[in-house]
């Protein structure tokens, strides 16, 4: 499966595109085993209940290096090629993976943000595939967007905790973007997205992998704090590390 | 503003100051600006370090717990959660900690640890900004004491002792008409209220500013005797700037703390009503003061008195807060009020945030020398509020060779001004003095 131009299109237009069925059920069941597996692991290591630390814990990166499911997911061909596609270059690199999960009643709303102004890359050449691991709706939690917002650049890094940003008439352009389990939604690192808190009965988990262009170069002045930097062997201005970001897939 | 787990642990600090300040201490005892830790954390508590595991119980154990119930009542803030609950909220907060550390597990929503900021240091910021103003609980500066002189202060200081208000001095006169104009260009009415053979006294009023209540401060413009035949290291009758000191006669008694404060009251936009008596011949026994002040005091219910100075120990910068009500009898302390507790914390704070400690005392200056005892302390009426408060420290030598002032205490005082201000406003309408 490959994008149509009619895809890149929309893509270039809205700064985001959703796909799917991307991944087929018996994949996605394998995505979530792997995770159960990881999360009755490591709860049992800190000694408490996986309940308890379901409830604290909402986001684990790397995956790929924890478990071979989510490393087969990365390195799938078909999401590779769509994601070297979107950015407009010939290979892709993993900056990281994640998993971001909204358990019932117990998550809140991620302000609208960009993800560019927290990575530490000279240039917004990546883009990011949140691949819904449970069906995800608007009451649970599934991603919003402002179209076309990403095309007027890259703002200054928003405060997570005390947003205050008042987006005036923009509000009114707001797509909310359910998918089932099993599409993906790709964006632009510069695109402004949100999910609001789960209010549904339902568990919300997402399997997000960032692409970025295999050339892209480490600028750590762009985000100084962002976990990954620790990961980073080659000194500023250098092509990212292939250990611990290797080169994932390639343009068709 | 709450971003990270690293805010949260600064304000919890900050919060832990705060129980210290408002609980940990009656008004006899010291209150170092460090927060009251068990001693083998006491380095990483300076640092403001400690881990979240560490201040956990020192929120929630039940000793704990009832002094944060009680701290956070006496600023009027929103109470915080039972000990159980706060608990709960801890573990919550040192199991993000323990998945970050050991898999790289995450609270991407900083729920727990926001939820601790919400209920205990959130509140507490509200209420002190309410009632002192913005930025009590920032974090500590530098070192205070490393703070240059205020250049306007300086000016004011080197004019003022260009007047000989010796006892045997002839500049009274033209001592207190500079003076007046000084208070004029500030806003003040002043009068001066003279009499035969008699430096005279003047009564400066100004209207509020922004702010409720009222302030009388007091002052002196004369000055002690330079006593012939002793060795003085810079010359008594001019001001030198020297070993990070200010020097000369009358620096510390009391022109220094009149130089600084009108200085202060010319950068301090708001402020409260304000009459400020300033005499003579306090260095001669105040006699037309002795005369005129049980009338010019007695009809007068200011919010606070302020004394004409207040020290700090030379050593390490410690503020002697030197406050109390006055009792029945002439001059008679007794303890601060609830209203006067408000504003020692409030000091106790402001210290802390420039790494400085404080010591309480429930006592007026120490004005035995004066024969007669002091006019202004003798006429306060039964139950006024009072502190000296001020740029002096314990190396002053008011009356002796090498009188002398920090030069570092000047913004400070202002500082303490300010709070002051904003403090009288705050309780001006809660408490009647």
């Amino acid at each position: 499966m490959e994008l149509n131009p009619a895809q890149l299109e929309s893509f270039a237009a809205a700064g985001y595109l959703v796909v799917g069925p991307l991944l087929p059920p018996e994949r996605v069941e394998r995505l979530r085993a792997a995770l159960d597996e990881l999360w009755n692991a490591w709860s049992a290591e800190l000694g408490v209940s996986r309940a308890a630390y379901c409830r604290v814990v909402s986001q684990w990166t790397n995956l790929w290096e924890s478990h071979p499911a989510f490393a087969e997911q990365l390195r799938d061909p078909v999401c590779t090629a769509m994601a070297a596609n979107l950015i407009g270059c010939r290979r892709v690199r993993v900056f990281h993976d994640h998993v971001i999960s909204k358990p019932p009643g117990q998550s809140s709303a991620v302000p609208w943000h960009q993800d560019y102004p927290y990575w530490p890359l000279q240039a917004p050449r990546a883009v990011s595939l949140w691949l819904a691991l449970d069906d995800a709706t608007p009451e649970s939690g599934c991603m919003h967007f402002m179209p076309g917002a990403h095309r007027e650049g890259e703002c200054p890094a928003v405060d997570f905790l005390n947003d205050s940003k008042d987006w005036g008439p923009r509000r009114l352009a707001v797509r909310a973007v359910p998918v089932p389990a099993g599409w993906g939604i790709f964006h632009h690192c510069l695109s402004w997205h949100t999910t609001p808190a789960n209010t549904s009965e339902r568990p919300r988990r997402a399997y997000i992998s960032i692409y970025m262009d295999a050339d892209c170069t480490y600028d750590p002045a762009h985000s100084q704090w962002h976990p990954m930097n620790a990961r980073v062997t080659v000194p500023p201005g250098g092509v990212f590390n292939d250990d611990n970001f290797p080169i994932v897939g390639e343009a068709p | 503003m709450f971003s990270s787990s690293r805010d949260l642990r600064e304000g919890l600090h900050r919060s832990l100051s705060l129980i210290q300040a408002a609980t940990g201490f009656g008004a006899e005892a010291d209150a170092p600006w460090w927060i009251a830790v068990p001693e083998a954390q006491r380095a990483a508590a300076e640092r403001g370090d400690l881990k979240i595991e560490s201040l956990a119980p020192l929120f929630t154990t039940p000793e704990r717990h009832a002094r944060l119930l009680t701290a956070f009542a006496r600023v009027g803030a929103a109470p915080p959660p039972p000990a159980e609950t706060l608990a709960e909220m801890f573990a919550d907060a040192v199991l993000s900690n323990r998945a970050l550390a050991a898999h790289a597990g995450r609270d991407v929503y900083g729920a727990s640890n926001k939820r601790l900021w919400d209920v205990l240091v959130s509140p507490v910021a509200q209420a002190l900004d309410a009632t002192y103003g913005a930025g009590l609980m920032g974090e500590p500066s530098g070192d205070v004491r490393e703070s240059a002189p205020v250049p306007a202060v300086l000016d004011l200081l080197s004019r003022l002792m260009t007047f000989d208000t010796r006892p045997e001095g002839a500049d009274h006169d033209a001592c207190a008409q500079c003076l007046a104009e000084l208070l004029a260009a500030r806003g003040f009415e002043v009068e001066l209220r003279r009499a035969e053979g008699h430096a005279p006294i003047i009564t400066a009023t100004r209207g509020a500013r922004g702010l409720d209540g009222e302030l009388v401060l007091y002052g002196h413009y004369d000055v002690s005797p330079v006593e012939p035949g002793r060795a003085w290291r810079y010359p008594p009758n001019r001001l030198t700037a020297a070993e990070g000191r200010l020097w000369g006669r009358g620096v510390a008694d009391n022109l220094g703390p009149l130089a600084t404060r009108l200085w202060a009251l010319e950068t301090l936009t708001k402020a409260p009503a304000l009459r400020w008596i300033i005499q003579g011949e306090e260095e001669r026994g105040s006699p037309l003061a002795h005369r005129v002040f049980p009338e010019l005091l007695a009809g007068l219910r200011p919010t606070l008195w302020l004394e004409e100075t207040g020290y700090h120990d030379h050593a390490d910068g410690t503020l002697r807060l030197l406050s109390r009500t006055i009792g029945a009898a002439p001059d008679a302390s007794e303890a601060p009020d609830a209203a006067l507790e408000r504003l020692l914390l409030g000091l106790r704070l402001l210290m802390r945030s420039r790494r400085l400690g404080t010591r309480a005392e429930t006592r007026g200056l120490n004005k035995d020398v004066v024969e007669g005892g002091c006019p202004f302390n003798r006429n306060l009426p039964p139950g006024a509020r009072y502190i000296a408060l001020g740029i002096n420290d314990s190396r002053a030598r008011i009356h002796a060779p090498d009188e002398s002032i920090p030069a570092w205490t000047g913004g400070l005082h202002r500082d303490e001004l300010a709070l002051l201000f904003r403090w009288a406003h705050r309780v001006a309408g809660e408490y009647d003095p």
